[in-house]
Formats: structure tokens, sequence, C-alpha cells
């Protein structure tokens, strides 16, 4: 059997890791976590420029693999003696193919309208140093969950929903939206505290330069005491099925 | 041979012996569990749908006691089926808070919470629900149109299906509630799902417990199977999604129309905005039940004028005790990312603020509460037809703030139906979005492509030359 030259090889490794980067993490990230998580183009770019050095690096490490790697290339390019209609051809058409491609990204990219910015993602900001001490002071008995349960759904659930998964009848309209506290990367990877700054500070009390000028998120410091936020903080994980990081 | 049928059976009766599923009290057990733990905040502890958070809800969320249930593949009156409260839990109500439940609850608790569900009325257990048959044959929308007409649906759901029909307008007034026709070109919001099958269903048993009453004496099998894939014809609004928030003006030759239909309009690509209640600042309130649910936003320029057409549906245009009213919210100052709702005191926003009765006036706020009015420096054109605004806002792109090709800047949409009681910041809101306007057409990206085709042709060139040395 004909061996597969090694450029093919290298294209078709490239080409996989290319795939997997753009179009694979999407429903890897969806199967392992039920949200799908598509990678920015921007880090599809460098992983693909990584995977390219990689692949290269590998190719160039030895004398002869470098040169099984670029003799088929290099004959290719090369006038043979008398060349043969067939090998012109496809050598032309590489030759062409290769500028036209390079061409068509480019007018696609210029023509492209531009996408509007983006704001950091929403939740993981440092907790505020005068909240790194608070602690829950209440117990988490079937009462206190119970009148947190009554609380939430009076006052959270037409955001984060009546299933605590974020899908709230005004949740369409939030930009960010509402936390999916179902979501294991949202409630579950925090503490009680941090529950507790958010609710009572709400989006404006977000660092500047942040989603402050946009979270629908209100203050809720003011409107509920503090003995009410504990009490939606322990009904949340509980009917999430979630449990602070640290306890 | 003639013992082999009676084989399976047994191996199934002994094996059942031998493994018992859950006996019927554990079944309730396990469905009256779930039920205190997901159910019972909206629907009760007893099941009469007078939960601690039921209080202020619209729709009301269901009495399981009354057992009056809407969405039902049974005749007008009769108790659901167990399919159809499966469905239900499973699906959730659209355009209601009551969730989905699929991804939550195991196939074994849907059925347990059916179960329960099902004890809290003693008519479970004397009345056999039956489903009606639903047609499968073809079906006219154009026949179904003259039944919409004959059946007299309009005077409800309206003319163009926008539920603004007159007795809806009327209603509101007499009974003090909320009370509404379904918007037929929302799909999204259909309760019991928009298939020509679901709206079939709705129109031949009716909803039980509301004005919507059962067509099966009225129409026959074939005209209701017309309507309901009418109906769904008119399903054209597309659901909003929240991954999509940019608003582009498309450029287009000569002047910007002054009219909302018209061949301009079909250059700029629609987006459709969600719009939420305003819950974050009280007071006034926090305002849980907007009347609008989406607006539609396009916009044109032509080099020197932009225009904004906001398109939302309102079943009641007419004479209302408060006016309705639109506006559009952008930063003050170039760069600036204000609060959004109404700005903060170091980021002022401008708003171009509509009002019925064709005031328009231009706000500079910095909160709620700190707003200045100023005369219009943009023109409106508002009209009203059957169950929709349409509002056209005018002005130059440049001025404060100002619209250039490739620069985004922040909008924000937000919409009062006055008949709902809506003013000041009782309303319905998106948040900040984006608008750009589209860039004259230039010859960029082909000098760009040809520079780059060049640059490659060179270095092949250079490659091949190398090569033959």
């Amino acid at each position: 059997m004909k061996r597969v030259p090694s450029v093919l090889w290298a294209l078709l490794v490239f080409a996989a890791l290319y795939l997997f980067f753009d179009r694979g993490m999407a429903p890897l990230t969806k199967a392992l976590t039920g949200t799908p998580a598509p990678l920015p183009s921007s880090l599809v770019f460098m992983y693909a420029g990584m995977a390219a050095v990689a692949i290269l690096l590998y190719f160039s490490v030895r004398e002869d693999r470098w040169n099984n790697f670029l003799q088929p290339v290099l004959d290719f390019l090369r006038v043979a003696a008398p060349p043969s209609p067939a090998k012109r051809l496809s050598r032309m058409a590489v030759l062409i193919l290769i500028p036209a491609a390079l061409g068509w990204r480019t007018y696609l990219s210029a023509s492209a309208t531009p996408d509007p910015p983006s704001d950091p993602p929403g939740i993981h900001f440092n907790l505020p140093n005068q909240y790194v001490s608070v602690g829950n002071p209440l117990p988490w008995t079937e009462q206190n969950i119970r009148e947190g349960g009554i609380l939430y759904t009076a006052n959270c659930a037409m955001c984060h929903g009546d299933a605590q998964d974020g899908e709230g009848l005004f949740a369409r309209a939030g930009q960010p939206k509402p936390a999916n506290f179902r979501d294991g990367g949202t409630i579950a990877q925090l503490d009680e505290n941090y529950l507790y700054w958010r609710i009572k500070e709400g989006g404006p009390g977000l660092p500047q330069g942040s989603i402050e000028y946009r979270s629908a998120m209100p203050v809720w410091d003011g409107v509920l005491t503090d003995d009410q936020i504990w009490k939606i903080i322990m009904f949340e994980y509980t009917n999430a099925g979630q449990k602070p990081a640290k306890r | 041979m003639p013992l082999f049928p009676l084989f399976v059976p047994s191996v199934l009766f002994v094996l059942s012996v031998l493994f018992p599923g859950p006996s019927q009290a554990e079944t309730l057990d396990l469905g009256r569990a779930i039920y205190m733990q997901r159910c019972f905040w909206c629907h009760g502890e007893t099941g009469h749908g007078d939960g601690p958070s039921a209080v202020g809800m619209f729709p009301r969320p269901r009495d399981f006691v009354a057992a009056d249930y809407k969405i039902r593949s049974t005749p007008h009156g009769h108790l659901p089926t167990d399919e159809d409260l499966l469905r239900v839990i499973s699906r959730g109500i659209p355009g209601t808070p009551m969730p989905a439940w699929v991804k939550i609850l195991s196939q074994e608790e849907h059925h347990a919470l059916v179960a329960y569900l099902k004890s809290l009325s003693p008519r479970f257990a004397a009345e056999k629900p039956q489903p009606l048959p639903v047609p499968d044959g073809p079906a006219n929308p154009e026949a179904g149109k003259e039944v919409y007409r004959k059946a007299r649906c309009f005077l409800c759901h309206g003319e163009a299906g926008r539920g603004d029909g007159e007795l809806t307008a009327t209603l509101n007034f007499e009974w003090g509630i909320p009370h509404s026709a379904r918007d037929f070109t929302r799909g999204w919001t259909f309760k019991g799902g928009h298939e020509p099958h679901d709206i079939y269903l709705r129109i031949t048993g009716g909803l039980n417990g509301t004005p919507m009453g059962p067509y099966a004496d009225i129409l026959t099998d074939q005209e209701r199977w017309d309507l309901a894939h009418y109906v769904a014809s008119l399903d054209l609004e597309p659901s909003a999604t929240t991954e999509d928030f940019l608003v582009t003006a498309a450029l287009i030759e000569g002047n910007l129309p002054e009219t909302h239909d018209g061949p301009a309009w079909q250059k700029a690509r629609m987006l459709t905005v969600p719009l939420a209640g305003q819950i974050v600042q009280s007071p006034p309130l926090r305002w849980w039940t907007p009347s609008a649910g989406a607006c539609n936003v396009r916009a044109l320029h032509n080099g020197h004028d932009i225009a904004f057409l906001v398109e939302w549906d309102d079943p009641t245009g007419k004479p209302e005790p408060l006016p309705d009213s639109a506006f559009l919210q952008f930063p003050a100052q170039e760069g600036s990312k204000p609060y959004f709702l109404f700005g903060d005191s170091d980021n002022p926003v401008k708003l171009w603020h509509w009002q019925a009765g064709n005031t328009a006036e231009e706000w500079t706020a910095t909160g709620s509460a700190n707003t200045e009015v100023r005369p219009a420096i943009f023109q409106v054109y508002p009209s009203y037809k059957e169950g929709r605004w349409r509002v056209l806002f005018r002005r130059s792109l440049s001025g404060e703030p100002s619209f250039e090709a490739g620069k985004f800047l922040p909008v924000l949409f937000s919409v009062r139906d006055g008949a709902n009681g809506e003013s000041g910041n009782v309303r319905a809101t998106s948040t900040w979005l984006y608008v750009t306007v589209e860039r004259p057409r230039s010859f960029r990206p082909w000098l760009l492509a040809l520079a780059y085709m060049l640059g490659a042709g060179v270095v092949e060139l250079w490659v091949l030359a190398k090569l033959k040395s």
C-alpha cells in the first residue's frame, strides 16, 4: 500500500482540529453541561495557530521527517523535466486558488458588519471586601426554606423562573439573561455571601466598567430584610438542587 | 400451541408479583411531595390556585379542586386526559410563569404528579375523559379565513387577529380585570401550542372558564380544521430572542419614507425586541403585567437622516384613561454607558419621547426623577390600525447623539399602554441594544482583496524562482 504523504497527514490533522475548535465545542459543552459554549472566533484563531505550530514542530524536529514532509510539496511545485499536462494543470490550479481564496476571505471580512461591543461575562466578579466575612446567620430549616420560597416566587421568579432555571416570563428581555441556578456554573460555584451581595446590591452594585449599566437585577437592599434575603438564598440552593461551594 | 398466547401474560403476572411497582398510596405520596416542593407556591396547599404567590398573578394559577382545565383534548366542560396533564406539566404554559418541567422531573415524577392532581378533585374518579378526534386530512386556510368571518371570531380576536376585537376592548373596562383575546400573530404566546392540531382542539372544545366557548356544534369538523390552519397561518411574528441585539439602519437612496409601509422598509432587517415590565425601580411600583411583550424595530438612513420604525401590539388604541406612549433612549455623551433606566447622575441619557395625541418631546434624564423636557428635534409619524401601533421617528444623522457608520450606539426601546394603567416608570422596556448605520458602498473591500491576492502571487513567484535556481 502506498504511504499517505506526511503533508497530507498534517493537513488532515489540522483540519480536524480546526473543525473541532470551530464547530465541535458547542455540542460538546452542551452534552457535558447542558448549555452550549462555543469558542469565540478570536480563541478559535489562536488555538488553530497553536495547532499549526505544533504540527510543524512535530515534523521539523527530525531531519528525515522534515524531508518526508517537504518532498511532495517541492516535487509538486518544481517543473518536472517534461511536465505532463495533468500535472501542469493541477499545479496551475493550486497556484491560482491560493491567492483567490485569500482574496475572497479578505473581501468577506472587509465588507462584513463588525460585531457590536461585547461585555465581560456576567458572573464571578470579585466579592467586595465588606462581604467576605459575612455569613448566613439562619439555620437551613424547612420553615426558613419554605418562607424563602414564598419570597422567591413573589419577587424573583418572574426572571429567574419558577423552576430556578433562568427561564422566567421576563427572561427574554434580559441582556445578559438572568442566571440559571440549575446550571452547575452559577450558584454552585459561589457561596451564600456572594449571593447575599448580588441580591442586596443588584446590577448597580456591580463593579464599574462591567455590566452594571445594563443588568436588570434590582437592588433589594431596603426592600427585603437581611433575614428575607438569607431565606431566599437557602431556597434557591435547595430547589435548584445545588449546594454553596463551601458547604 | 393454544397455550402460547397465555404464556406472555402469565410471565408478566409472575414478574409483577415478584417485583411490585409503587402502590397507589406511594405514588400519591411522591406526587404530594413534588407538589409541595414545586407547585405549592402558586397553586396553594390545597390546590385551589391560591398559593402565597398567586396574588396579583394573571392568569390565575389553575384551581385543581374546581378542575376547570383550559388546555384539554376533550370536549368543553370535560376533564383533561392524563396525556393532557402530562403535556402541560412537561412543556409548561407559554406566555405564563408556568415552567416546563421536562428537564427537571423524571417520567415517574410526572406520572406521580398527575395522579396527585387528579386526587384533588372527586370528578376524576367519576368521569372518564375521552380525547376528541382530530382530522388529519387536507385543510384550506383560505376557506378557514371565511370561517373566521362567518363565526365572527374577529369580534374578540380582531380583523387581523391581534386580539383587538370590539368585545375585547369593551369587556376590558366592564370587568375591571385584564381580559384579553389571544393575539394570533404571536404563536409563541399560545398557551396550548400553536400547531394546527392544538388550535383545532382549542376551537372545538373551547377554554373552560373563559369567554372562549366550544365551536364543536357550531362549525363542522372540516370548517374547524380549515379555521385552525388559517389561525396558524397568522403566526407571523418571530419569537423575540436576546441573541440578536443589533439594529442596523439600512442605506437607501433619496428621501426617507414618511409612511409605515412602502418598498423602502423591505430593505431594513426587522428586529423583534423582547420587552419586560419595569421591575427595578420602585416607586412607583414594580410592573409585573405589561401589555406589550415585544416590539418590532426597523431602521433606514440616506446619508443625511435616520428613521426608526417601532411597531407593537396594543389591543386598545382608542380613547383611554391614560395616553399610550413610547420612547427611544440613547446615551447623551459619546462613549458613555448610562444606567438603562433613565441614566444616572454621571451619565445622562437622551429620550425621544412620543405620546398619543402627537406630543413629541426630547428628554434629557439623569435618573427617573430628573428629567428635563425640551421641544423635539425629531419628527414622529404615528398610526394605529388593527391592534397595532406603528410609530416612525426621524432625525438628522448628526446631532446629539450622532449616528456614524462603524460606530455602535446603545439604544433602548420602551412602550406604555394607557389602558393597562401604564405611565411614567410603569412601562414595558428592553435593556440596552445597539444601533449602527450601514456604511455607504465603497471600493475598500475590493481593493484590500486585490492587494492580498497580489501579495500572495508575488510570494508564489518568489518560491517558484527559488526552486528553479
